[in-house]
């Protein structure tokens, strides 16, 4: 759904010279910037060949990520295990592009130009455990997030309906208590949905930029 | 078969037009409910709504009566069990709606500067050409105002002109005056010229005559009584 989106965005996009644009379609191409901004900074001028692939990255964990919100709704980004196996993926792919692009030279990835040559027995394995962590980190980190919040909303909302469907005043004004919690934290989790999308998409813009030019 | 093979098509040929005509009815009564019309809402075709809705005499509070009572029923038949979801959902509704009411203006503010921006951009080489041509408008009704005073200006030559034939004829008058004057002038010398010639010679003739008509013994005695009148002064 994300990929049809994002072709929707780019096909609608190329329109916007024939006619007047309107409220939905300038949102829509905040959005493609943004993006286009995010990869130009992080991989340069030719970084634009894997925008495509980034903004569909950021539409569909987005949507996954708001979809999320809705009651008796799970989306994928939700289970660690999916999350987790997206960005091992991604990271098994990006080692592989870097190792074909520069050989034997990607194995200097993991001694940093400049530092001393007796701290290599240290850095060397420091730097592996690193890298091969980000695989793990960059999904748990989206699911974990999801989650954690969903769980607060979660618990809160369940205390929340028992208190009031208690019957008892105490129970009414402890509800009205968990009620009045459930604002900020919903506002919140909405607003960690977005970031989460724009965090996981920066963050593999940057690691491609690292398999692009090692440091 | 064939009949029933001609009964399921029909079955689908009626599922698919109620369902055009459904979403064709909907797509017309959300575009009548944005432009403000009131809408009935148990009328079977939307097409004439404006008309029936100014004699219709339904409440304002019809829809919002119809949903809570749907709602109530079905909360009351557990079609929806009211659990913490349900509770989460609506304060996620609630919050959206809310946000919506609060950012919505600021961002469709932006969004409309944004666009109004681009179209700026786009019209830009649009809005330059026609401020030339506007220019060039304004240059060329000058040019026509300037040039109503080229007649003015040919009247000033006229008259300049008859100044100066003028000046001419009257330089001319003064010069034929003064060259007249000098040759007047110079007979009139030349008569006081003649006279004065013609007088000295008298004179001098007169004086001539006039010694030599003296005889010595006049001047004899003319000398005799000027001596005697002196010595009579002289006492």
């Amino acid at each position: 759904v994300g990929g049809l989106e994002c072709s929707r965005v780019l096909f609608r996009s190329k329109q916007w010279y024939q006619r007047r644009v309107r409220g939905g379609q300038a949102a829509k191409e905040q959005l493609y910037m943004f993006i286009q901004d995010l990869c130009k900074q992080n991989l340069g001028e030719d970084g634009y060949r894997y925008f495509p692939f980034a903004l569909g990255l950021f539409t569909t964990i987005g949507f996954c990520n708001v979809t999320n919100l809705l009651p008796y709704v799970e989306m994928p980004t939700q289970i660690i295990g999916c999350t987790v196996a997206m960005s091992t993926t991604l990271i098994a792919g990006l080692t592989i592009k870097a190792i074909a692009k520069h050989k034997l030279n990607f194995a200097s990835f993991f001694f940093p130009a400049g530092a001393p040559v007796g701290l290599a027995p240290l850095l060397v394995p420091v730097e592996t455990i690193s890298f091969f962590s980000r695989a793990i980190s960059l999904g748990v980190r989206l699911g974990a997030n999801l989650t954690a919040g969903h769980m607060i909303m979660h618990i809160i909302s369940d205390f929340g309906a028992q208190m009031l469907a208690s019957g008892t005043i105490g129970g009414g004004i402890g509800g009205a208590f968990c009620c009045a919690a459930l604002v900020p934290i919903t506002i919140l989790e909405m607003a960690v949905a977005c970031v989460q999308a724009y965090v996981f998409c920066m963050l593999t813009t940057m690691y491609m930029k690292d398999a692009h030019e090692l440091h | 078969q064939w009949y029933q093979r001609r009964v399921r098509e029909f079955q689908t040929f009626q599922h698919y037009f109620i369902q055009i005509n459904l979403s064709k009815m909907l797509s017309r009564t959300c575009m009548l409910a944005r432009q403000g019309a009131k809408l009935p809402l148990f009328s079977a075709s939307t097409r004439f709504a404006s008309d029936v809705a100014e004699t219709s005499s339904t409440s304002k509070t019809g829809g919002a009566l119809l949903g809570a009572g749907i709602v109530a029923t079905a909360i009351s038949k557990e079609l929806i069990v009211l659990d913490a979801d349900v509770l989460a959902g609506t304060f996620l509704f609630g919050c959206t709606y809310g946000l919506a009411k609060k950012i919505g203006p600021m961002a469709i503010e932006s969004l409309d500067k944004y666009s109004a921006g681009i179209e700026a951009t786009m019209s830009e080489g649009k809005q330059v050409q026609m401020q030339a041509y506007t220019d060039a408008i304004e240059e060329e009704k000058a040019a026509v105002a300037s040039l109503s005073a080229s007649a003015d200006i040919f009247d000033i030559k006229r008259e300049l002109a008859a100044l100066e034939v003028e000046a001419e004829y009257r330089r001319r008058i003064k010069q034929v005056s003064v060259e007249v004057k000098k040759r007047l002038d110079y007979q009139v010398e030349l008569e006081n010229t003649k006279k004065a010639f013609i007088r000295d010679h008298i004179i001098g003739w007169l004086e001539s005559e006039v010694i030599a008509s003296i005889s010595p013994e006049q001047e004899e005695a003319n000398i005799n009584q000027c001596i005697a009148s002196l010595s009579l002064l002289a006492e």
